[in-house]
């Protein structure tokens, strides 16, 4: 299976805090990120704010270049796709259905903008298309002369996914797309979301910290901590089986409605890191319950075990663990039969 | 505790979204609603249909003098007749020819200096608010340094180069006054271009010119009228401090400045002299502004909450 | 003995150009001490207009009217602006959804800590610095000493809700009120300030009225539940009870909504609720859910009072609790 897109060793840097009495100081968003999305998967990306999964999407948006390392698209470099063809086929789902549709413009206008940069057909044919693009949305075609202040969030947020689907591009990534609404606006905006990969084939990135939501819609997961990413797999096994000490605290803060079950107490402790100045070693280990003595001075490698990513000593301990004792087995049987 | 209002709002507004009219249908609601800037837009839509048939308003040339009718009184005084309604001043011109003519000067003067000083000013805040980075720091360099240079010893100077003139007046107003276009402009747009919908037309593939143009422009079009409004009260006020002291318009055009600088002598016993220039400038000062503080009311973005 | 806060009745209105809007219709619970009241519903439906109608906090424009409306014995309704303005911060308290806006950014955290217990207590400097870190601790602050002479601006998010807090307990309140703590916030964040403020209701035996959207913070810290939509309460009923057995069709349609793991298949369609919230301007009459209902019949048009059961659970509902958990 080929990867639609596809990072390798991305990294994206900022320079900050630069002023008349100090220096400027760098501050890593994304450090050395390597993904792989295939088409047609949902791939989720949950952390924390601050942790870089939105520097990460505007670099695969084509909006941000990264400072070192690449981003591959369909195997071609990213940033070496020309503007417009990277827009069409690449197409971004905002957060903020607010701020994310221009005030001035009718909702015609603003669906209506892809196919005027683009230069497609012709402005009765564009019409149309745009006719056709709010149906499949769900917003009523009378609503294309109206301005969004005139709209509910929700209705806002389908004008967004119709924009950035005219286009018909083959990756959405979809930042925070129903954290801004009522829940059962968001259950309606998922399943349009998920009605419409079916009906397109579309492949999205879902960057979201509801964690129900990356569960029900992911086919895969992957978990950022300071610009890192420490666990990625298949949706059932991470969230069966969460692997990163992260990630199980991750999990377990999540408030599912099962009353009787109280309050989860993840013992995080101390204060999301500063990430100009990041922890030594494993950036986790000063929140981590099972930090170990080299979790402080040594960064854990990543592990990978087909086709799932975790980078944490514990696991690589207990992979060496195992690796010593097949071999030990492997020698035992190899020595019983002579 | 302030913000539990906020809250409150939010909540009638999400009610109230179902019976919202159209952005264009707000404002001229808001704008018909609003008493100052009503009063006010009618007050300053008279001086100016006054100034643009100023030869039917006043029955007399501005320019021609007539010596035996020097200084007489207005009307409503002692002496006055209705020959001339404002009376004449020391070269026995008709005042309220002169009064209709400087409305003329100062609107103007007014317009043009804004219309120059804002298309610089828009350029340079739009540049430094969407640009930011380089382009931002030249562009505030540039701005310090014109704030450095004090409006008046730079009319000073050009005057004593060129000559006092309408032209020179206009030239040296219009490149002067665009620091608080530049200002208000980069601030509005730097807080536009950080919303999602800049975004999400860079991520559509639209250039940067477009972007600007139909995005960020349209966004932050209300800032700029709101400050060219009163930087034409502003550019009048100016004017006519600046023709009061010779460095503006000069003789004999009837500029108020001026009419206001001529009249000095006669201030003890014809005051009106002075007093009816004055009054003509400070209404149409009092108007523009109170237009600008209408249209800074009304023009207030829909969506900045 | 009386419950704590008692609210019957309680209507607000607010005057528009397009007439009158009626956010809050008629709303009624109580709260013990100790207990937890959670007031659950979407945008709109009223439950932030209900807090602040309780603080005497509304804009100004809005008519508040109740039959009752008391704090243990100190009636609300008949108390004088200055007489509420001692009780806010003293015996009720209140906290927002952004923290930010509720601090001074120009005062450090100690001063503000300190001046609500000098403003309210009688009190010295020495004594209410030792209560703002004793608070500070309490709410899970390291290195409280320093953080006193911290600017808000110096915090992160998660540490702004806690001074919130820290700062709502200054004068020991009988009542927290807290709308949408934790919205603002990481997951991993809202549990911690969610079980701080679960143990410090059960510590200092404060009553807690949480709002909130989001049912799983529901499910989880609530004793009791009030279900809101369109300015009423349309369910109430402890905990257990209603996410055992939700009996309004919007309760039901609700909890459809959310994904949750083991229940809902992955990438299969969600329960959703059909239909927009009604206008709340003007006169309303009728259940004001029946546009947006399936079980929808004639007697809907009629007013539909909160009916309670022995158990305490109560449904605004002409359907019967069979019919409805037959129906779905």
């Amino acid at each position: 299976m080929t990867a639609l897109i596809e990072t390798r060793d991305a990294e994206r840097t900022f320079r900050v805090g630069r002023s008349l009495f100090q220096a400027a100081r760098t501050l890593k968003a994304v450090n050395r990120v390597s993904l792989s999305v295939a088409k047609g998967e949902i791939l989720g990306l949950v952390g924390e704010s601050g942790c870089g999964k939105s520097t990460l999407a505007k670099m695969l948006l084509g909006l941000l270049e990264p400072t070192a390392g690449e981003i591959l698209f369909a195997g071609q470099p990213l940033y070496s796709i020309p503007r417009l063809e990277r827009a069409r086929r690449v197409q971004p789902i905002f957060q903020d259905p607010y701020s994310s549709l221009n005030p001035r413009q009718t909702i015609a206008a603003i669906v209506s903008l892809p196919l005027r940069v683009h230069g497609v057909g012709s402005p009765t044919e564009q019409k149309k298309r745009v006719a056709e693009i709010l149906d499949l949305v769900g917003l009523a075609r009378r609503y294309a002369d109206n301005y969004p202040n005139q709209l509910s969030g929700g209705q806002r947020q389908r004008v967004a996914i119709a924009r950035a689907l005219v286009m018909r591009p083959e990756l959405v990534i979809c930042d925070e797309p129903t954290s801004a609404l009522d829940v059962s606006v968001q259950s309606q905006i998922l399943n349009l979301l998920l009605e419409l990969r079916k009906e397109l084939g579309v492949t999205y990135i879902l960057i979201s910290h509801n964690l129900a939501v990356v569960e029900h819609l992911a086919t895969r997961v992957a978990v950022m901590y300071l610009g890192r990413i420490v666990e990625e797999k298949d949706t059932e096994s991470l969230f069966r089986h969460p692997e990163h000490p992260y990630t199980q605290v991750l999990l377990e803060s999540v408030l599912t409605p099962e009353p009787g079950l109280g309050i989860p107490d993840s013992q995080l402790g101390v204060a999301f890191p500063n990430p100009i100045d990041p922890p030594s070693g494993c950036t986790f280990h000063p929140r981590c319950r099972y930090a170990l003595p080299r979790c402080s001075t040594e960064a854990p490698v990543p592990l990978r075990t087909n086709g799932s990513l975790v980078e944490c000593h514990l696991s690589l301990e207990r992979a060496a663990r195992e690796h010593r004792a097949a071999a030990a087995a492997d020698t035992a049987t190899g020595a019983a039969p002579q | 505790m302030a913000d539990g209002i906020g809250i409150a709002s939010a909540t009638v507004d999400d009610v109230e979204r179902a019976l919202t009219p159209a952005p264009g249908t707000v404002r001229l609601r808001r704008m018909l609603g609003h008493r100052g800037f009503v009063i006010a837009g009618v007050v300053l839509a008279l001086i100016i249909a006054m100034a643009l048939a100023a030869p039917l308003v006043a029955a007399h040339d501005p320019y021609i003098q007539d010596l035996s009718n020097r200084l007489v009184p207005p009307v409503f005084l002692e002496g006055g007749s209705w020959a001339h309604p404002l009376g004449t001043d020391a070269l026995g011109r008709d005042y309220l020819a002169r009064v209709v003519y400087g409305a003329r000067i100062s609107l103007l003067i007014g317009v043009l200096t804004a219309l120059m000083s804002g298309i610089i000013g828009a350029v340079l805040g739009v540049s430094a608010g969407y640009f930011g980075g380089r382009i931002d720091s030249v562009i505030c360099y540039i701005l310090a340094v014109r704030l450095s240079m004090p409006v008046v010893l730079v009319a000073l100077a050009v005057v004593s180069l060129v000559g006092g003139s309408l032209t020179a007046v206009i030239m040296v107003m219009g490149l002067l006054l665009w620091d608080r276009y530049a200002v208000v402009m980069r601030s509005a747009t730097q807080q536009v271009r950080a919303l999602d919908y800049v975004a999400a037309a860079a991520a559509v593939g639209a250039s940067t010119a477009r972007i600007v143009l139909a995005e960020v422009l349209p966004n932050v079009l209300n800032n700029l009228i709101v400050v060219a409004t009163f930087e034409v009260a502003h550019a009048i006020l100016l004017e006519a401090a600046l023709s009061f002291l010779g460095l503006g318009v000069q003789p004999p055009l009837p500029s108020w400045g001026l009419m206001i600088a001529e009249g000095r002598e006669h201030l003890l016993f014809e005051p009106w002299v002075i007093i009816i220039p004055g009054i003509a400038l400070s209404l149409l000062v009092l108007a523009v502004n109170m237009v600008g503080d209408g249209v800074r009311d009304i023009a207030a973005p829909e969506n900045r909450n | 003995m009386s419950a704590l806060l008692e609210v019957r009745d309680l209507v607000v209105d607010i005057p528009l150009a397009a007439g009158m809007l009626h956010p809050v219709r008629g709303v009624t619970f109580s709260v013990e001490r100790g207990e937890t009241l959670c007031i659950v519903g979407e945008s709109g439906c009223g439950k932030s207009l209900t807090a602040l109608a309780l603080m005497a906090l509304l804009p100004r424009r809005a008519k508040r009217t109740a039959a009752k409306l008391t704090l243990s014995d100190t009636d609300l309704l008949a108390a004088r602006d200055d007489e509420l303005a001692d009780l806010r911060g003293s015996r009720m308290a209140m906290i927002f959804q952004e923290p930010m806006t509720s601090l001074n950014p120009a005062y450090t955290i100690g001063n503000q800590l300190e001046e609500m217990l000098l403003r309210h207590r009688r009190a010295t400097r020495a004594e209410a610095r030792e209560r703002a870190l004793f608070l500070l601790e309490k709410v899970g602050i390291t290195a409280a000493a320093s953080r006193l002479s911290q600017y808000p601006h110096q915090l992160s998010g998660g540490l702004r809700q806690r001074v919130m807090i820290a700062m709502a307990l200054m004068c020991g309140p009988d009542l927290m009120i807290a709308d949408e703590p934790t919205t603002a916030l990481d997951v991993t964040i809202q549990a911690q300030i969610l079980l701080l403020l679960g143990q410090l209701r059960r510590e200092f035996g404060m009553g807690l009225v949480l709002i909130t959207h989001d049912l799983g913070i529901v499910a989880r810290i609530a004793d009791r539940v009030a279900v809101m939509y369109a300015g009423q309460i349309v369910e109430h009923g402890s905990a257990a009870e209603v996410f055992r057995e939700p009996r309004h069709p919007y309760t039901r349609g609700l909890m459809a909504c959310i994904p949750v793991p083991g229940k809902v298949a992955r990438g299969s369609p969600l329960g959703s609720i059909p239909g927009m919230v009604p206008s709340l301007i003007g006169s309303m009459s009728g259940c004001s859910f029946r546009s947006r209902c399936e079980f929808r019949r004639d007697q809907c048009e009629a007013e539909i009072a909160l009916v309670e059961d022995a158990t305490g659970h109560a449904t605004r509902c002409i359907l019967s609790v069979d019919e409805v958990t037959a129906a779905t």
